[in-house]
């Protein structure tokens, strides 16, 4: 039996009387690759505060290296090697690699002066030591997220970690991205450093780690080998009741398409996409990141209109060149970023759920109209279930599942035929995610259309009755869901990734 | 380094400014020589040291719009000081308590903005009045033209004399060297030192600079009176130029220096400036004023022309970094 990196026994914290954190009990060996995971409030981010000093617990004792801590601070648990890598890298994107990589144990040492050269040395021989290449004199701002995280991890590194939290690491890498990040995270296992990932990505957390910590609510629920769980069990134990897993059975009302596309190009990003979407149908765009769908998504709302090609909807041509065009035909956009795209964050939740129907809200004389506007609002958000919601607070105190959800509102209030989604559960929980997909099934079964884009395979095998597979701006294959398997599905994404 | 200056912002500013200078040797020759030379440099000592306050503020994060008020308030307060004592002090002595002045200055803004956490634009813009209005309420509205002795013996101290065509001369001014000197040292400061650095991260992203440890109000503590501090250096330069101290001088020319330093590259989104890229962006502005005057253009006109070289020069910058932002996303 190792020594234990970091022990963490009843744990306890309270915010303003609201347990966050119940009598929790952690640990990680030196080495260990540990997942811990639960759903948006359960207590994941608190517990790394707490492990990194940024937090005091009300109760309980903290063990590092078998030495007890009382009270930790944030240059305590530094010297003792813990790093959290955010899910923002806390980057300075106005600076070179090496600098990035190297600032942090520069500033550590308290001089007063620059030496240029040791820096580089330094940032050098810790990539090397990783394995990673990167150009040191490469500003920040012009890297891919993922060579962003590697900097991230060096700058760590050259600290001398021994315990690396990394919080949802993989949400913005493409999948060759990710298997990279996990070469990099054998290596550091390897040196003897533990690795703790704080991640609701299921099938990702079975991927990587071996040991894993549950927890629901502020409490521990399942501490343990991971090889000992299945999904559904680790469904359960997140969201504490069995989410039944139904795939959309499509049903077919009309055979005239409500939206038909051919030959639709866009120069640059993608050429030639023909589809069809029926009434009632859930069509999913599945492909890696930069194969065009997103670029296709934002073609069909008028975002970026297509250069070439045409869309029929309900038979009829219609030209989308813009936002009002695409609305005008009756169609909804939810975008794959919600915090820039999808919401008014300092604005309420219940303004930010008007927003799409604000023009028929007015009154006689062309302002708005009070009671049609609280009848709105109540209609629209009294529809789904929202953890925390009131119609006066703002939309960024919810967290991002349930935000997603107000943004779906919002478009739904609309009465759209046919709504296109962007990746609308990323950075959702589990237990978010399939009432958002139970809300898309629900609009499908009234016969609307739904474009869902999304890489997260078994969420298209759950949500959609026929996908569509994009790979370098172009249309590959096409395949009805319930012929195909959730393996079988990846293997042809990643598949076509290998072919380009 | 050569292909990192490339595609530099530095190089194209320097192909404009000699573009430029050559377009209006053209249509004036008197324009390349040298005692005209001497003349842009005389006239770019004083925007040269407000833009490296400014420069240093931006990078920072944040936009100081009362250092001109800081100015005039330094230097009118000495002016009438050394003027009401009576004390023929060096002028070293009289730039050190004007540029003493800007510092406390620069330290108010300082306060407003740390400790309450206020945008720096505002901040500055209620302390740009405060200061201008203590100044003429309180302090005095006459101009002091009567100045100390020393002061008239440096607005004359040229390094190298030159005889113009027409009999009148030209010196090249002692204040060019203290710009050089200034240029200098604050260069060095930004690249080697752990406090230039600090300046940067904090630009780039606050919240990440406070995760490395360093302590944002420090930092900005010492941004700020520094800028406070060139600007009454600044102003007290003024006053010795011209040989005399308007208290209603300065203010409302903020957005020239803040445009020369923007044209040399320095974001207002923080962050990103360097010292060489300023000081092509003060000469810049500098010559084309020098030039449409020598070209006997009307200062209204003048105007006109100035706003539309900044706006092509920010419209130009923002479209480049906009492509460049297009690259790295695809």
């Amino acid at each position: 039996m190792s020594q234990k990196l970091i022990e963490l026994k009843g744990i306890s914290k309270s915010f303003y009387g609201v347990k966050a954190l119940d009598n929790v009990d952690f640990s990680v060996e030196a080495g260990e690759s540990r997942c811990l995971i639960g759903e948006n409030g359960c207590g994941k981010s608190t517990l790394i505060k707490i492990i990194s000093g940024f937090y005091e617990p009300d109760g309980g004792e903290i063990f590092i290296n078998g030495k007890p801590y009382k009270k930790l601070g944030t240059m305590e648990a530094i010297k003792e090697g813990i790093q959290v890598i955010y899910q923002d890298f806390s980057l300075f994107p106005n600076m070179t690699v090496a600098e990035n990589i190297a600032i942090n144990a520069v500033m550590a040492r308290n001089r007063k002066l620059i030496n240029w050269k040791e820096m580089r040395d330094m940032a050098a021989a810790t990539l090397a030591k990783l394995g990673i290449s990167l150009d040191l004199n490469r500003m920040v701002a012009d890297l891919s997220v993922a060579q962003k995280q590697l900097v991230a991890i060096a700058r760590a590194i050259l600290q001398d970690a021994k315990l690396l939290i990394m919080d949802e690491p993989t949400t913005a890498l493409t999948l060759k991205e990710i298997s990279a990040l996990y070469k990099i995270v054998e290596v550091l296992l390897q040196k003897g450093i533990a690795v703790i990932f704080v991640s609701h990505k299921l099938d990702e957390v079975m991927a990587i780690s071996k040991k894993i910590t549950i927890l629901r609510n502020g409490k521990n629920v399942y501490d343990g080998d991971i090889k000992d769980l299945d999904k559904r069990k680790l469904v359960y134990y997140m969201t504490g009741k069995e989410i039944e897993v139904e795939p959309y059975t499509f049903v077919p009302t009309s055979s005239k398409p409500l939206m038909e596309v051919q030959n639709l190009s866009l120069a640059g990003h993608f050429s030639n996409v023909s589809f069809t979407l029926l009434p009632g149908e859930i069509l999913g765009v599945t492909g890696l990141l930069g194969c065009g769908r997103t670029e296709l998504a934002k073609a069909l709302f008028g975002l970026m209109p297509a250069t070439g090609g045409e869309i029929f909807i309900d038979g009829v041509p219609a030209k989308i060149n813009s936002v009002q065009d695409a609305i005008k035909n009756g169609i909804g956009y939810v975008p794959e970023d919600r915090l820039t795209e999808g919401l008014h964050l300092e604005e309420t939740i219940g303004e930010n759920s008007l927003l799409c129907v604000i023009d028929k809200l007015v009154g006689k004389l062309g302002n708005l109209d009070k009671s049609k506007m609280k009848d709105q609002m109540e209609r629209g958000l009294n529809s789904i279930k929202i953890g925390g919601m009131a119609y006066g607070k703002p939309a960024k105190s919810l967290s991002g599942g349930n935000q997603q959800k107000v943004v779906l509102v919002k478009w739904l209030a609309a009465q759209p035929k046919i709504l296109i989604l962007n990746c609308p559960t990323v950075g959702v929980d589990v237990g978010s995610k399939s009432e958002i997909h139970n809300i898309l099934k629900e609009s499908a079964r009234t016969g609307k259309g739904v474009i869902v884009i999304s890489d997260d395979i078994p969420e298209i095998m759950q949500l959609c009755n026929r996908t569509l597979l994009m790979s370098q701006g172009r249309m590959v294959s096409e395949v009805v869901n319930s012929e195909t398997t959730v393996e079988e599905l990846e293997r042809m994404l990643v598949q076509n990734y290998a072919v380009v | 380094m050569l292909a990192k200056l490339r595609n530099s912002r530095e190089l194209s500013l320097a192909v404009v400014i000699v573009g430029i200078s050559v377009v209006f040797s053209f249509i004036n020759p008197s324009f390349f020589t040298l005692g005209n030379l001497f003349n842009i440099a005389r006239a770019s000592i004083e925007l040269g040291i407000f833009a490296i306050g400014v420069l240093l503020v931006i990078i920072s994060g944040g936009l100081d719009i009362s250092f001109m008020a800081v100015a005039a308030f330094s230097m009118y307060v000495t002016t009438k000081l050394f003027i009401e004592t009576g004390w023929q002090s060096p002028i070293s002595i009289m730039f050190a308590v004007s540029t003493a002045i800007g510092i406390l200055l620069g330290l108010v803004n300082a306060f407003f903005i740390t400790a309450f956490k206020l945008p720096s634009f505002i901040v500055t813009l209620g302390t740009m009045n405060l200061f201008r209005g203590i100044l003429l309420a309180m302090i005095g509205t006459t101009f002091l033209v009567d100045v100390p002795k020393s002061m008239i013996a440096f607005s004359q101290n040229h390094l190298v004399t030159v005889e113009n065509s027409n009999g009148s001369t030209s010196g090249l001014h002692i204040g060019f060297l203290l710009v050089i000197i200034i240029y200098i040292l604050a260069s060095l400061f930004l690249k080697y030192t752990t406090l230039g650095r600090s300046i940067y991260a904090i630009g780039g992203d606050a919240v990440a600079a406070r995760r490395v440890g360093i302590s944002l109000n420090r930092v900005l503590c010492f941004v700020y009176a520094v800028a406070g501090g060139l600007a009454g250096f600044a102003g007290l330069m003024h006053t010795a130029m011209f040989r005399m101290s308007v208290p209603s001088d300065l203010v409302g020319n903020e957005l020239m220096v803040i445009a020369a330093v923007v044209l040399g590259g320095a974001s207002l989104t923080g962050g990103k400036g360097t010292v060489l890229g300023t000081f092509l962006g003060v000469l810049l502005i500098t010559i084309i004023g020098n030039s449409l005057t020598l070209l006997k253009v009307p200062s209204y006109w003048q105007q006109l022309v100035m706003g539309v070289i900044i706006l092509a020069g920010i419209s130009i910058q923002y479209k480049q970094k906009k492509a460049k932002t297009a690259v790295a996303e695809s």
